[in-house]
């Protein structure tokens, strides 16, 4: 053997190794995280039956202000303020936040509810483009809609917060389904450690092929889109498995931007949502852990695995593709605005683990684990790897895949079995494992044109994007 | 095996096993699906008997007989049935229920089984008066750790009428470290209603630790009797924040005159949570020789002062409205605004 | 004997309630959500209205505000029957006009009792009704 073959022989193992490190690091973290999922399930079961909710925390529940930001709603903003306001919840108000929308939005709304003009005293800690008018119906006192001019999601969200009383309150999309018991669920954490909780999280799943009448899931089904199936299990992994875990060891850094409820004094602190960001329900999320880190004052995010909220999936590539271009935009953001909170000990299993995480999962992930893809069984081929090195790359980056998928599948099953047949597990048994060929590398292309998007606007910083209110998870 | 194939061969192994799991669950599922139609006729059956009971047929009971073993599916039924109606068809059911020995079944079934199950046996005892009943309640919190379970046991021996002292709930709430529970607040907040005058007691007592008269505090306010308004302003000039916070808020609740001298001695304390509950209370009160202080209060560096001393004002009749007209007029802009605001709210022209 | 509406989601109250009411003479009608009172209430003239407050697609208070200003119904007595039990609440639906208000656990005679009381059949604007083409 040449001496040069020698070293390529020695660059391509190198190579290789670096890309199974990485990979086998990723999924071990990953099997963490169902072992630690399915930890939290089996403490704290799911109470399935919605009156043995009610009887329960109804009594000891605190107020929440529900706040919906909503931008060209005209067609769907009546039905969803009527499916809100029957929520089961003891005391709630909803504001609907009006962000500037050029259609009919505030007028139909002003039409359905009788609404008018009504002077409200609000503090204003948090910045937002200006109100132009509040408005309250005479016969429905927990209605309150607020005009204002446009300014994104985040800043109708702090408009939101502004004119908002309750100590708590709630932020969803406009056009995401509630569970009729969300509130009651996502409130427990609040009940059961009120001088910690500072923010909880809910599991939103796929409303695809689900029987909805009247703004509500009537029955659970699958979607028939094959590419809506592929997210139903994706999501099942992504709530029910990750945030689960890193909420049972107080690491969450993500609340889906479609339902979460947070403690209103301590956002406030935290600066509320920061505008012009693209992944502004990631950010304040940190931002909250900072500010309490800071502090040095015990707090908990906590997450319910039950399903709360419904969200309509893209069936097309394109409109998947560019959604999920843009989450990797924005946790990328928050990662460039936090990335410090990795290197100081004071933000602990935070900096330690949540970012690191990032870092590894999100960040450098895609990248090596597309590298693979074109290296390994390319070195393979031209005989400078053995098969060994071969298979344990597809190891790494399909059959642990199988593994991962197939178990956060079955932890669903095993604690809280929402789907109702047993032909749809079968179903989606099968889409577990098919996600790990083709979509799963599809979705490492997203990220990447996300990273590169990020890398060409970090250079033109200060030019706003104004972000849609399409779906969040 | 080398590292690289130690990867491989347990991907495999790891794959295969959590295909099997999946199978497994399916087939569990393709069984529990029987079962849960089973179940659901039974339930249906039962919840049908019951309503016949109550109408009267307690003949209908005869046929309860076999399912009624079920201690947790009889314990769900007889607490949905609670949650809808009282009176003395309930009455009628519950002691159908008791002659076909459910209590005995229900009393076995709160150290058994699952912790669902538990529950509910607990929570449905509450509606069988019987000495037995509260005795095994009483057992099974002595030795429960669970916080639901030992919530859902006190509110049925609150239902019986058997809770323990309340001593003894709030120095076993806080050694736990549980008293931010709002769940055993509500249980407070129950038993405090039923004997203000334990609560009075346990709320004087020098041993009593602070955290334990914050939550007493609270309490009373909620019981709506007044002979705890002295003792709520005796501690109100205290220390603790919280404790402070948790008199002058009960003070508000209460809505008592006498408590005149605490609320304006609130409107000039140093806390501002102190301070906007003073101002909450004074409104709540009907405290006309407030206004001046409410009117200065306008002016307060926190949003809620101000927020509550506008609406106070605003809450005093012909005086208070007078004085947020005046204040209205003012140069100071958050005075102005405060006060114009609070007028606006109560739907009054400045 | 009267028509009388029960709005509610629990099937075990409706249940309960339909087998007290139709024990006691009445006409009962049922709607499981919040939207299908008013349509009902159209189609079929009841008495009376006992409405839940925590329905799904529309809660009872909308419920309620939309009967009132509906002149068909708004003359239409509505017992409110519900697990909320707040002053704000109890308060806002009397203001809104509901004739009665019942927080669960209830007694199911006391209803009975109050349903009598509220629920005039109106059996000349029945005939008129009938004369009248729809």
């Amino acid at each position: 053997m040449s001496d040069a073959l020698v070293t390529l022989v020695g660059y391509a193992q190198a190579i290789a190794w670096f890309v199974i490190g990485a990979g086998a690091l990723q999924n071990l973290l990953y099997l963490v995280q169902l072992g630690l999922a399915a930890v939290a399930l089996s403490q704290r079961p799911s109470i399935p039956q919605s009156t043995v909710l009610w009887r329960r925390y109804a009594e000891a529940s605190p107020p929440i202000a529900l706040l919906a930001p909503a931008y060209n709603e005209a067609l769907t903003i009546v039905q969803s303020v009527r499916s809100l306001l029957s929520l089961r919840y003891p005391s709630f108000e909803v504001i609907v936040v009006n962000d500037g929308s050029s259609d009919a939005t505030l007028r139909t709304l002003i039409d359905a509810y009788g609404l008018r003009p009504i002077q409200r005293h609000f503090d204003q800690p948090l910045e937002h483009q200006p109100i132009r008018g509040i408005y309250g119906a005479e016969h429905q006192p927990r209605l309150i809609v607020v005009d204002k001019a446009n300014g994104g999601k985040a800043d109708a969200l702090n408009a939101g917060i502004n004119v908002s009383r309750a100590p708590i309150f709630c932020s969803m999309d406009a056009d995401s389904l509630l569970e009729p018991d969300a509130l009651l669920r996502a409130v427990r954490p609040f009940v059961e450690d009120p001088e910690r909780t500072i923010a909880v999280g809910g599991t939103v799943r796929i409303a695809n092929g689900c029987v909805i009448r009247d703004g509500r899931v009537i029955q659970v089904g699958l979607p028939r889109s094959f590419l809506a199936l592929l997210q139903t299990v994706e999501y099942l992994r992504a709530f029910l498995m990750a945030r689960l875990a890193w909420s049972r060891i107080n690491a969450l850094t993500i609340i889906s931007g479609a339902f979460g409820l947070f403690r209103r004094a301590r956002v406030i602190e935290a600066g509320g949502y920061t505008r012009g960001t693209v992944g502004e329900d990631m950010e304040l999320v940190v931002k909250l852990h900072r500010l309490m880190r800071d502090k040095r004052l015990p707090y908990r995010v906590g997450f319910v695995p039950e399903p709360v909220c419904w969200t309509e999936a893209p069936e097309s590539l394109r409109v998947l593709g560019r959604q999920r271009s843009r989450w990797h935009r924005g946790a990328l953001e928050t990662f460039e605005r936090h990335w410090d909170v990795m290197f100081k000990p004071r933000y602990g299993r935070l900096g330690a683990l949540g970012f690191t995480y990032i870092l590894l999962v999100d960040i450098l992930g895609p990248v090596i684990e597309l590298l693979g893809y074109l290296l390994i069984p390319a070195f393979w081929a031209l005989g400078l790897l053995s098969i060994d090195y071969l298979l344990a790359f597809l190891a790494v980056s399909f059959t642990f895949g199988v593994v991962i998928s197939v178990g956060a599948l079955a932890l669903e099953e095993s604690e809280l079995r929402r789907f109702p047949r047993a032909r749809h597990l079968l179903i989606l048994t099968a889409v577990a494992v098919l996600e790990n060929f083709g979509y799963r590398q599809l979705n490492n292309v997203w990220r990447l044109r996300g990273l590169w998007q990020w890398m060409r606007r970090s250079q033109s910083w200060g030019t706003m994007t104004r972000k849609g209110f399409s779906a969040q998870a | 095996m080398s590292l690289l194939g130690f990867l491989w061969w347990g991907s495999i192994v790891l794959g295969a096993a959590a295909l099997a799991w999946m199978v497994w669950l399916i087939t569990a599922r393709l069984v529990r699906a029987r079962r849960d139609a089973r179940l659901g006729l039974d339930q249906a059956r039962m919840r049908r008997l019951f309503l016949e009971i109550m109408d009267g047929h307690v003949e209908a009971a005869r046929q309860l007989n076999g399912p009624s073993r079920r201690a947790r599916l009889t314990a769900e039924a007889i607490l949905d049935i609670a949650g809808l109606v009282r009176g003395h068809e309930r009455e009628r059911l519950t002691s159908a229920l008791a002659g076909l020995g459910v209590e005995d079944r229900l009393r076995r079934r709160l150290r058994r089984g699952s912790r669902a199950g538990r529950i509910a046996a607990a929570e449905a005892l509450a509606v069988f008066p019987n000495p037995a009943n509260a005795a095994a309640l009483r057992q099974a919190l002595a030795v429960a750790r669970d916080p639901e379970f030992r919530v859902a046991a006190l509110n049925a021996l609150l239902a019986l009428d058997q809770a323990p002292p309340l001593w003894d709930l709030l120095a076993d709430v806080s050694s736990r470290g549980l008293q931010d529970s709002l769940l055993y607040e509500s249980v407070v907040r129950a038993m405090v209603a039923r004997s203000p005058e334990q609560a009075l007691t346990v709320f004087r007592d020098p041993a009593a630790s602070v955290v334990m008269r914050t939550i007493v505090a609270d309490a009373l306010g909620r019981s709506g009797d007044y002979r705890a308004v002295p003792a709520l302003m005796a501690a109100f000039p205290e220390a603790d924040l919280e404790l402070r916070i948790a008199c002058i808020r009960a003070l508000g609740v209460l809505a008592h005159p006498a408590a005149e001298p605490a609320v304006i001695a609130g409107l000039s304390d140093q806390a501002w949570e102190v301070r906007a509950a003073s101002a909450e209370a004074a409104g709540r009160i009907g405290l006309v020789s407030a206004a001046p202080l409410l009117v200065q209060a306008l002016a307060d560096g926190v949003w809620w002062v101000r927020f509550r001393s506008g609406e106070a004002l605003s809450a005093l009749g012909e005086k208070g409205v007078a004085s947020l007209r005046l204040a209205a007029g003012v140069d100071q802009d958050v005075v102005r605004r405060a006060a114009s605001l609070a007028l606006a709210e109560r739907g009054v022209s400045a | 004997m009267a028509r009388v509406l029960i709005a509610d989601d629990d099937p075990l109250l409706r249940g309960l309630l339909q087998h007290k009411l139709a024990g006691d003479g009445h006409l009962v009608i049922v709607a499981e959500d919040g939207g299908e009172v008013l349509g009902l209430i159209r189609e079929h003239h009841p008495d009376l209205v006992v409405l839940d407050a925590m329905m799904p697609v529309m809660d009872g208070f909308e419920v309620l505000r939309r009967l009132k200003v509906d002149p068909q119904a708004s003359s239409i007595p509505v017992i409110m029957l519900t697990a909320l039990r707040r002053e704000a609440d109890v308060v806002g639906a009397l203001q809104l006009g509901a004739a009665d208000y019942l927080v669960k656990p209830f007694i199911p005679d006391e209803l009975l009792e109050r349903v009598r009381r509220l629920a005039v059949p109106q059996q000349v604007q029945d005939d008129d009704r009938a004369r009248r083409p729809r």
